[in-house]
């Protein structure tokens, strides 16, 4: 008897303490979760869902037929076997070659590392086909070489394709390999030297293992640019056709909206197969720095830096030929037969004139806005709430990277093409554009914001809360204040990404919202090389302009450590 | 104001951070909770802030029940083990936020922060940045930004934790001074004994998210509850009662039978002769000679346990000079100051 009239007395507590719990803050908390979650379900989730739909709908109801048609044709086996053997070749070479670049910039002494570094990073700042663009101009029927020489060597294909991608993802790679070596505790570099070790078994025992989650990371980033890029392909790929740009040309070409959307479907399971994995491994890495590790000395070694000033001095120089040619194209009076310098081309007398880009920047600034507003909310949801929704709502936040551009954009068509859906009354502005974008990047603005949110320590809040600060004034006050460089770093990052993107925006740009990177591709597909070019340039400017004045910004406050380039 | 903590448990998934705590804070005075890491002193502190809520029991302040006060409306203040100084604003800015938060007069928030700062000797520093301070001054400025909205009650948690040894003493005197001046009801965590026993009007010993012991310091430290207390607040040694050491019962109930017996090492004597009548032979181990004291670890060669022959803590003061290890010694252990520590 006794001990049920205790345990009645400690349900009442426990009820009763609950309903202290709902208050304002309470409903607050509510309602800030549904800000995020629904977009999130709106512009992420039910697009995705309507394509999948839509590859099950057949003349007669739903059915399989559609990856009947597709899937049992040797045409497609052709193309899936062209995109794995262009996606893991250009992996491969890849990550070899960012990994050698980082450790050049990280592990040695070779003089101007920043130099090169930044030069490593150039092509981020470019539409992402302008590799196939400089690469034709190069080595293309009508480029430099075959000029020069009176040859008549195409690069056109498979290995067009490999060398366009691999210039195009190598600042992705080499940033996370250059983060990975950053890192490094002395201590385990001096008990292997003092143990006799050379400089390869050094390398092979304490360097390389350190870093292999940073291997695996930059091989599914890789995996996955590559196999969804349709820029590259396109402009140098000539017959060899892939994965992703059969989607193209299925939707664009011969308005087969349900075989582009099988395709698509093909296309997402190794990217969200690779996302996952690279999760579920990265779940186990625990910090590789102790907080007793001492910071790395690297002494001069003649052999060591001399290879490596060589190695990286290439790659630059490969990375400098094909966007320097853009440029030099770009001021030429008509490539390739008349080389002297003329600004016609930024006339931009085709069709839309320079709107293209004046739209690019809107869309950038469109998606700054959005994106940083929707990613640090999410981040701060997540990270301070401590609701009963927080591991959903993550997951549901880093979705998006498994999902390619072109699925997403094809998605948008299927699901607000359609005037009973309330999106109708967006879709062909702008703004659906650079929400497009915006929720194409999310998964990478979100843990950017996220990350930064956990290093400002949570006992501010708490403190301004026992000083009597409302909620909303905490975050006026103090959250805001101490987040605003990050954010600044978010916005610059949808921004940047907003301008060069290609995969997203294709399938919903109409001849009013064409933005530049687009011109940059039909352009080049109409053999307009030099106007191409000039779109090209003009986008780099803009983004190079940005960044600036962001740096600029940043560094008057005092936050020379945030990085902008990402 | 007075507190009062009624049957309180707290929850971390199945661990049990808090064991229906019941506990009387007297109006004006500073209660340490005193306890190793993870014996949920701090909790028991967020539950007191607003910052946690309990999953069972009550807390009344001046007879006002406090669980549907939120945090921010409990008037209380709070100075975190980490100072958590707003980085992004000035010293004064800092000190202000609370008074802003409650709608204070502009003109009266700039002499509450004049006065306050004054109060922390930190009145020229109120233009600088935490950044810009030493680790003691911006704990100063924690303790002037709790203390400035003229909080009800004064929380501190493991406020010194982060200091060295110096300027934590002088802080500590400061703390005290401050709360004697101001009168304001105070509770501090602590795993620092000596800054328990020397601050506190009332000691609250923790263990496994249940109260062993509370008093007052000299209380606790004379008459430890059992072997942890014991063990935790100074040094003492502790001694199966089968040894045969004579005890004071010290009102203790009659009839019963000591399992464990406790002795403070300062009232462990040494003798050259066997004089007295309860003295033990033993052999000297080890010597540690702090200064002011000299700390002796001496094995008694005739009193067993399980495991073998004793060990026995002497302190005495000065250098002890011409002790060396392996000499012989008799000790000698008044029955007054051995203390039963556990029953049968």
């Amino acid at each position: 008897m006794g001990i049920s009239i205790s345990a009645a007395g400690s349900l009442f507590n426990r009820a009763k303490n609950r309903t202290a719990e709902i208050d304002g803050e309470f409903l607050l908390k509510v309602f800030a979760v549904g800000l995020v979650a629904l977009p999130l379900f709106l512009f992420v989730l039910y697009p995705l869902i309507h394509i999948l739909g839509r590859s099950f709908q057949t003349a007669d109801g739903l059915g399989l037929e559609n990856y009947i048609t597709v899937l049992g044709t040797r045409r497609f086996f052709l193309l899936l076997y062209n995109s794995f053997a262009v996606t893991l070749l250009t992996t491969g070479i890849t990550v070899f070659l960012a990994y050698g670049f980082a450790f050049a910039t990280q592990r040695t002494r070779v003089p101007g590392k920043n130099v090169f570094r930044l030069i490593a990073l150039i092509p981020l700042f470019a539409p992402s086909l302008v590799q196939a663009q400089g690469l034709l101009l190069l080595m293309g029927r009508n480029g430099i070489i075959n000029r020069t020489f009176g040859t008549e060597y195409s690069i056109y294909g498979f290995w067009g394709i490999v060398i366009s991608s691999v210039l195009y993802v190598f600042p992705y790679a080499f940033l996370i390999f250059s983060a990975s070596l950053a890192a490094a505790d002395n201590r385990l570099y001096e008990s292997s030297r003092i143990l006799g070790a050379g400089p390869f078994r050094t390398f092979m025992t304490v360097t390389l293992p350190s870093t292999r989650f940073a291997v695996m990371a930059a091989t599914f980033v890789v995996f996955t640019l590559v196999i969804t890029d349709f820029g590259n392909p396109m402009v140098v790929g000539g017959d060899y056709n892939v994965l992703a740009t059969e989607v193209y040309n299925q939707v664009i070409g011969q308005a087969n909206f349900e075989l582009g959307t099988v395709i698509g479907m093909v296309l997402l399971l190794p990217v969200a197969a690779a996302v996952a994995i690279e999760k579920v491994l990265n779940k186990n890495h625990y910090g590789l720095l102790s907080e007793h590790a001492t910071p790395m000395v690297i002494e001069p070694h003649h052999l060591r830096d001399g290879f490596f000033a060589v190695y990286v001095t290439l790659i630059c120089l490969c990375i400098l030929a094909v966007l320097g040619i853009v440029i030099f194209a770009s001021f030429t009076h008509l490539w390739p037969y008349r080389l002297d310098f003329s600004l016609r081309h930024y006339a931009f007398d085709v069709q839309n004139g320079i709107q293209p880009l004046y739209n690019s920047i809107y869309t950038g600034l469109m998606a700054a806005g959005i994106g940083v507003t929707a990613t640090g909310l999410a981040a701060y949801v997540t990270e301070r709430f401590n609701t009963f929704f927080d591991t959903p709502l993550y997951f549901l936040c880093i979705v998006p990277a498994a999902v390619p551009g072109m699925v997403l954009g094809l998605g948008y068509i299927m699901a607000f093409n359609n005037p009973s859906n309330p999106v109708y009354a967006i879709y062909g502005s702008l703004l659906l554009i650079a929400i497009c974008n915006v929720y194409y990047y999310h998964a990478q603005g979100f843990l950017i914001a996220s990350t930064s949110m956990k290093q400002i320590s949570s006992t501010y809040d708490e403190a301004s809360a026992i000083l009597g600060g409302t909620f909303i004034r905490t975050v006026r006050k103090i959250t805001l204040p101490l987040m605003w460089p990050t954010l600044l770093g978010v916005a610059v990052f949808f921004f940047m990404r907003s301008m060069v993107t290609l995969s997203a925006v294709i399938f919903l740009m109409t001849p009013s919202t064409q933005v530049a990177a687009v011109s940059v591709l039909l352009l080049e597909d109409r053999g307009a090389v030099n106007q191409a070019a000039a779109f090209s340039v003009c986008i780099m400017a803009v983004v190079v302009s940005v960044l600036l004045v962001a740096r600029i910004l940043l560094n008057t406050f005092g936050h020379r450590h945030i990085s902008l380039i990402r | 104001m007075s507190l009062e903590i009624r049957n309180t448990s707290k929850f971390f998934g199945r661990l049990k951070a808090l064991d229906n705590v019941s506990l009387q804070v007297e109006s004006g005075s500073l209660v340490c909770f005193l306890g190793p890491s993870g014996c949920g002193k701090t909790t028991l502190l967020r539950v007191i802030s607003g910052l946690l809520q309990p999953d069972e029991g009550v807390l009344f302040l001046d007879g006002r029940n406090l669980l549907s006060v939120p945090a921010r409306k409990r008037n209380f203040g709070m100075v975190f083990q980490s100072y958590s100084l707003f980085p992004n604003m000035t010293i004064a800015a800092n000190v202000a936020y609370g008074l802003e938060s409650r709608k204070w007069q502009k003109s009266d928030i700039a002499e509450r922060v004049k006065e306050i700062l004054f109060l922390v000797h930190l009145e020229d520093q109120a233009l600088k940045y935490p950044h810009q301070l030493s680790g003691g001054q911006q704990q100063r400025v924690a303790l002037a930004r709790a203390l400035a909205p003229k909080p009800s009650m004064l929380l501190l948690d493991e406020p010194l934790s982060a200091l060295d040894a110096k300027v934590r003493e002088e802080l500590r005197d400061e703390i005290k001074t401050l709360q004697n001046q101001l009168r304001i009801t105070t509770i501090m965590v602590t795993h620092d004994q000596e800054e328990a026993l020397t601050l506190s009007d009332k000691l609250v010993v923790m263990c496994d998210g249940k109260i062993i012991q509370e008093g007052s310091p000299m209380d606790v430290y004379q008459n430890p509850a059992n072997s942890f207390v014991a063990r935790f607040i100074g040094r003492m040694n502790v001694l199966p009662a089968s040894t045969g050491i004579p005890y004071s019962r010290n009102g203790h109930t009659k009839g019963a039978v000591p399992n464990l017996l406790g002795i403070r090492p300062e009232h462990v004597y040494l003798t050259t002769n066997a004089d007295s009548e309860s003295v033990f032979k033993g052999t000297v181990m080890l010597i540690r000679r702090l200064g002011n004291l000299t700390r002796v670890i001496l094995r008694l060669d005739h009193i067993q346990n399980g495991k073998g022959p004793i060990r026995i803590t002497a302190e005495m003061p000065g250098q002890a000079d011409g002790l060396m290890i392996g000499h012989t010694r008799y000790v000698s252990m008044p029955p007054p100051f051995v203390r039963i520590l556990e029953w049968e």
